[in-house]
């Protein structure tokens, strides 16, 4: 029968497994970045706790115009064909700008793999 | 059992081969958008890949199984991972649609067969204490879980980087830890007293002649035509009441951290408690939840609600019921015998994706799937009931 100390191991393994995947995560964001000069329709990160307003008026600081809101408030995607978009959203704050993927309706919990619609 | 290979050891490497397999698979999903637009594939060619990917992982089963009971978990892993690895890394190279059904198909399927959680149980049933491996089992099974969840990022993160085609080379070279990561669970079956002359057949026989073992089949079916259903169909129903395509986001968000915490407690419950009235509990828990949610008008809440509740019982079902096959069997042809149990999972899943389909496209609404769900649910916890929970051998002779 599992008993406190159990339970403290299953914990600890969850602390290490998350430490290491935030260690990827922050490689794998700077590795991501699309550099200064980059343009078109983008996904552009500003800090946490950034609300929605104020992510669309850095937005349109740095130019852009706003395709659509995500379901983070800080992070918006963003389009203007002019050279250089990446690097004027970060300095208006942008902690990072990426290229926009599409995704489509895939789920990433339960038994059955990627679902498809 | 060599004096490096302590439990300790065995269960984290049976997390970590969980994790990587079944975080890995949740990524293909993100593939789909970039590959049709370099290949120009049809979304059904795609589609197909992923179906026969499942299929394969649910056939190849009780095979990948039967070879783990008879020649070690270690040898099975190993080569499950490779394969896995393989049809991954070549499935970046397909240029036709034949060499993606091939690779990221039948490849990646069987090679999941290989290198899956349920290779891992069995090898716990074998290495552990019997009083330590429904907890493992519930860590093996939450590892899973989260990994889904930490994999999704690092695919997107990949392709965002790198391109689609490097991303699979990348995510393939994911898979290689679970190599060296093998070597803790290398077990072989070690036949006892009554199991040492029972032959491969003969076990299959013992378990096709055992009525509990029918039971378990019948209710692991329902498994995994509830989550099929709910997880393919949900957006598209959510969609259909007008909310934001975010509350689907936050919904699989939801299921798949209630589920990591729903795991992990049903593996804890299985050591203690009875685990066919727990499995007769979670199904007629997942029928009550899902009744409720289709007789409640459908909101944020509403849908935040189910997905947590949905989660909490989602793969929970996988420590009792791979425990139960350990205690009626022993652990010598656990493998195969809970691989047969996976099988049937798979074709409910495969009922629930098809239904659901059908249903929409012929009546226009989800509703009959969800009573369907429903009704099944009261099904499991009915079979479940009267399940006896002791070793085969033992339930024959009180016949």
């Amino acid at each position: 029968m599992p008993e406190a100390a159990d339970h403290r191991f299953a914990l600890k393994l969850l602390a290490w497994i998350s430490g290491i995947w935030l260690v990827i995560l922050g490689v794998l964001f700077e590795a991501a970045a699309l550099p200064p000069e980059a343009s078109g329709t983008v996904i552009v990160l500003f800090p946490p706790g950034t609300g929605t307003a104020e992510s669309v008026a850095a937005g349109a600081a740095a130019g852009a115009k706003l395709v659509s809101a995500t379901w983070f408030e800080n992070v918006l995607v963003v389009t203007d064909e002019t050279p250089g978009l990446a690097g004027r959203l970060e300095e208006q704050g942008a902690l990072g700008v990426f290229e926009n993927l599409r995704i489509a309706g895939i789920s990433f919990a339960g038994c059955i793999g990627a679902s498809l619609r | 059992m060599s004096r490096f290979r302590t439990p300790a050891l065995i269960v984290i490497g049976g997390a970590i081969i969980s994790l990587i397999g079944y975080g890995i698979r949740g990524d293909f999903g993100l593939f789909q958008e970039p590959m049709l637009g370099t290949r120009g594939w049809s979304r059904e060619t795609f589609a197909l890949a992923l179906a026969v990917q499942n299929l394969m992982w649910g056939l190849g089963q009780p095979i990948a199984g039967a070879i783990a009971d008879r020649y070690g978990s270690g040898r099975v892993l190993v080569g499950g991972a490779l394969l896995y690895a393989a049809g991954i890394a070549l499935g970046a190279m397909a240029e036709g649609p034949v060499a993606l059904h091939l690779t990221l198909g039948i490849m990646t399927g069987l090679g999941l067969s290989g290198a899956s959680m349920f290779i891992v149980l069995g090898a716990f049933g074998r290495l552990l204490p019997p009083e330590r491996r429904a907890w493992a089992s519930g860590i093996a099974t939450a590892a899973g879980s989260l990994g889904q969840f930490l994999f999704a990022p690092i695919g997107q993160g990949f392709i965002a980087a790198w391109g689609w085609q490097v991303a699979l080379v990348l995510l393939a070279a994911a898979a290689l830890p679970m190599i060296p990561v093998a070597f803790a669970l290398r077990s072989r079956s070690e036949p006892v007293a009554a199991e040492a002359q029972q032959s491969l057949g003969a076990a299959l026989r013992e378990a096709s002649a055992h009525r509990s073992y029918w039971l378990l089949i019948a209710g692991f079916f329902v498994c995994g035509f509830h989550l099929a259903f709910i997880q393919v169909h949900m957006p598209a129903y959510i969609a259909g009441f007008g909310l934001n395509a975010s509350v689907g986001a936050w919904a699989i968000g939801f299921v798949g951290l209630f589920n990591t915490i729903g795991a992990y407690a049903a593996g804890v419950l299985a050591g203690r408690r009875s685990k066919k009235n727990l499995l007769a509990a979670i199904y007629l828990g997942r029928a009550a939840v899902i009744a409720l949610f289709v007789l409640t008008p459908v909101s944020t809440a509403s849908v935040l609600i189910f997905s947590a509740a949905m989660g909490l019982l989602w793969l929970s079902t996988v420590p009792p019921t791979s425990g139960l096959v350990a205690l009626m069997f022993g652990p010598r042809y656990m493998s195969m015998l809970f691989g047969v149990v996976f099988l049937s999972h798979q074709i409910g899943a495969f009922l629930g994706v098809w239904l659901g389909g059908w249903a929409y496209d012929v009546l226009g609404s989800y509703t009959l799937v969800w009573w369907i769900s429903v009704g099944l649910g009261v099904f499991s916890a009915a079979v479940h009931w009267p399940i006896a929970e002791r070793p085969a051998r033992l339930a024959a002779q009180g016949a």
